[in-house]
């Protein structure tokens, strides 16, 4: 059985921003400005996300002539369940733990 | 892709090859945005680059494991195996030529199925200078490094010095024809049973 590992902070960072406009195909240069990444983590993180159905991907044609097509990103519903997973988890951590507390 | 220099250029070929045919999709993906990239395109096709290895890595990692094991398996076999068929011909147990054969065989064994292994797009090139070099200049490294030996290495080749038994630079010339050969003759085997 393969082990499906939770979306790493990279992963949320990208799914959050293919969230602000769920139905907008992005590039990977819009994600990439977006959040920080470098095209050597954004396209391993992009296929993953593509393989596991979070995003989906088409070409688009080019807006000037002469460009080749590019191919664009979009958070899939599926995407977006683990997006709202990984907030809950990522602020599930944030929160203080009550046995960790000092004592007034 | 009129926008990309020849730099980007070769970076995206580097990419493309470091991928494999399984992930072009994503390596053109990868070219398009460089293009798209501008200025900025440099440093992108490097991250490119990097990103391609991750990919192939990813996908195909047990085949680049076993791919990088069997030239070391194959050199180890064929060393360990000679000193006692060596020993076992000193003590006239067995001729002069299973001296060659008990090392070489399962050594071809191991090429061939490297070779097969490997039958996917174009020939591996790399894998058979990795693996001529195992099985040829590493053995002499490893030998200088252990006994900490100052003989010359021009001493290898002298008139009177022997490789499995023939004169050096036939000896050296025919056993890396033999590996070739055993290389290729299991990735044409490989290919056409994928085929």
């Amino acid at each position: 059985m393969k082990r499906i590992r939770p979306p790493s902070r990279q992963t949320l960072a990208a799914l959050e921003f293919l969230a602000q406009s769920p139905d907008q195909w992005r590039y990977g240069l819009e994600i990439a400005k977006a959040t920080g990444l470098k095209s050597g983590s954004l396209y391993p993180l992009l296929k993953r996300c593509d393989e596991r159905n979070l995003v989906e991907s088409q070409w688009l044609e080019p807006s000037e002539q002469g460009r080749p097509p590019r191919h664009a990103y979009r958070i899939t519903p599926q995407g977006q369940t683990e997006l709202k997973l990984g907030r809950s988890r990522a602020a599930a951590q944030s929160a203080p733990h009550p046995l960790k507390e000092k004592p007034a | 892709m009129s926008g990309l220099n020849r730099v980007t250029r070769t970076l995206l070929r580097l990419a493309d090859w470091i991928a494999g045919p399984l992930q072009s999709e994503w390596t053109a993906a990868m070219a398009a945005e460089t293009d798209a990239a501008g200025a900025q395109g440099i440093g992108w096709a490097i991250g490119c680059v990097g990103a391609a290895f991750t990919m192939r890595v990813r996908a195909d990692w047990l085949r680049i494991l076993l791919l990088a094991l069997l030239p070391v398996g194959a050199s180890l076999t064929e060393h360990i195996l000679f000193f006692p068929a060596a020993l076992a011909h000193r003590a006239d147990w067995i001729g002069v030529w299973a001296i060659v054969a008990l090392p070489v065989i399962p050594t071809l064994a191991m090429i061939f199925f490297a070779g097969w292994s490997s039958a996917r797009g174009s020939f591996p090139f790399v894998l058979a200078l990795y693996l001529l070099f195992m099985l040829e200049a590493f053995p002499l490294f490893v030998f200088f490094v252990l006994t900490g030996s100052d003989v010359p290495i021009s001493a290898f080749f002298q008139p009177d010095a022997t490789h499995w038994l023939l004169p050096a630079y036939f000896g050296i010339a025919l056993s890396l024809s033999v590996y070739l050969a055993t290389l290729t003759a299991g990735f044409a085997f490989g290919r056409r049973r994928r085929t």
